[in-house]
């Protein structure tokens, strides 16, 4: 079974939830409605290039290109997300390898565990997969990278006096990572467990719109969940441990030039 | 000298709030910086501990530069009991005094329990307080808390910032005594208090980016 195509006019029409935030940001005199439209705008263009660069990377289904547009995603999503966190790119270096390493981990575990398909590396599986763990795993990661420096930076007092009492610097962070930790796994934890009572997730819903079987879908979906959950696990963690040594200097003290200035301003 | 100051200069925002203090302060002496707020008393004390930097000057504890190569090392030679006591809001007497010795710089030090309740008693402290919650205590227990913790990590070299500023009468001369009776160690503090300064060997009075 084919999923019914969407016109050209389906999709503008689509594009009106963009006006009903646009109408918000205006009357809350908000400024970040050139940021709304270009990040739509980036996100349109985005998706529309990587569906031409998919068809033809799934005709092609070359295991090397596939690997090789795999990194190239975990690159260009690092860095997008770091430029809008509130982080310098300094950290970049640092959080690249949690990613590379976790979503690599996880994916080999799951494709040949798991989903077990007859070419492990065949494009339709592992590219869109790659997609959901990196897209999910990075998000948690950088909210607790930013809790974490953002903590020590407000408690600066607290982490000063563990160095004072002469705990090195890994041992003075430990506090405030597993508060960073725990305060990041909470939410996640809440989105999981609401899943299929007050959300039904888009890769199940995309599979039974594409004609799938509910439970073959469902299955899908549960092994997915438990692959972000891994990946996201792994990467914060690796991320956070990475990130001491640009975050903390030799002496143990903060550096602050991880810290980029707020750029958001709202009109008083 | 436990901890000499040569010639240093500490700024902020462009502006010199300590210009060319010189200090040596030997084993066995207790200097005390005094002086209006904004003199850089505090500033001094931090210099020793690396928060703050000199703009100029060198600052060395046991003949060794502080430096940002050294400072790591030095740092442990010290224990800073600052004015205002930080503490975990979840956390218990027991847990807040048992902190340090956590850390594996200090492992080879913990104290057992009946030295921790001596020095609870010679602060003025009940013993029985190791199962409050910090957060429950006095600001001036919490105070005594904090010097009984620094006490027990036996440090070389004692920077103590305002320490009795919380505290009343009879429990500031408990301190006081306890402070005066140690000979084996270098003290440099902060205090305004008459008490407190009469019982240093030193008493360096500073003026706004004076000397």
């Amino acid at each position: 079974m084919n999923t019914a195509d969407i016109s050209v006019s389906g999709m503008i029409f689509a594009f009106a939830a963009v006006a009903v935030s646009l109408i918000i940001l205006t009357n809350l005199k908000i400024k970040l409605r050139k940021e709304v439209v270009l990040t739509f705008a980036r996100m349109t263009v985005q998706l529309l290039l990587v569906g031409l660069y998919l068809q033809v990377l799934f005709d092609i289904n070359s295991p090397f290109l596939n690997v090789a547009y795999i990194f190239i995603m975990i690159i260009a999503a690092d860095y997008t997300i770091l430029r809008s966190s509130g982080f310098t790119m300094a950290l970049f270096i640092y959080t690249l390898p949690a990613y590379m390493i976790s979503i690599t981990a996880v994916l080999v575990y799951y494709m040949i565990a798991v989903f077990s398909p007859d070419n492990v590396l065949d494009a339709r599986y592992i590219i869109p997969i790659a997609g959901m763990l990196l897209g999910n795993s990075m998000t948690r990661t950088v909210v607790t990278l930013e809790r974490f420096y953002t903590s020590i930076q407000r408690e600066y007092d607290t982490y000063l006096s563990y160095l004072f009492m002469g705990a090195t610097y890994k041992e003075a962070v430990i506090p405030f990572f597993r508060n960073a930790y725990k305060a990041g796994l909470a939410p996640s934890l809440a989105n999981y467990a609401a899943i299929g009572l007050v959300s039904l997730p888009g890769m199940m819903t995309g599979q039974i719109l594409g004609g799938s079987n509910p439970m073959v879908a469902v299955k899908y979906q549960i092994a997915i969940i438990l692959a972000i959950f891994a990946a996201t696990e792994i990467s914060t963690m690796l991320a956070l441990i990475f990130s001491l040594k640009k975050g903390i200097l030799p002496t143990g003290f903060l550096n602050r030039s991880i810290f980029r200035k707020a750029r958001v301003s709202i009109k008083s | 000298m436990a901890i000499r100051f040569e010639n240093i200069t500490i700024s902020f925002k462009g502006v010199d709030i300590v210009t060319d203090f010189s200090l040596d302060v030997k084993k066995g002496e207790h200097a005390v910086l005094t002086g209006q707020s904004g003199s850089g008393k505090t500033s001094i004390l931090k210099t020793l501990t690396g928060v703050v930097v000199p703009e100029k000057g060198d600052i060395f504890i046991n003949g060794i530069k502080v430096d940002c190569l050294s400072v790591v090392e030095t740092r442990k030679k010290i224990c800073y009991v600052p004015q205002k006591v930080v503490f975990d809001p979840d956390e218990n007497v027991r847990d807040f005094i048992m902190l340090p010795f956590s850390f594996k710089a200090n492992r080879d030090i913990v104290p057992e329990e009946s030295l921790i309740k001596k020095r609870l008693e010679s602060v003025g402290l009940e013993t029985d307080l190791f199962d409050k919650m910090m957060s429950e205590v006095s600001g001036g227990q919490q105070q005594r808390l904090a010097i009984v913790r620094g006490l027990l990590l036996k440090r070389e070299i004692y920077l103590l910032d305002e320490i009795t500023s919380n505290l009343d009468g009879t429990n500031k001369k408990l301190i006081i005594d306890i402070f005066r009776n140690m000979n084996d160690v270098s003290i440099l503090s902060v205090g305004h208090d008459e008490e407190w300064i009469n019982c240093a060997t030193r008493v360096i009075k500073l003026g706004k980016g004076e000397k």
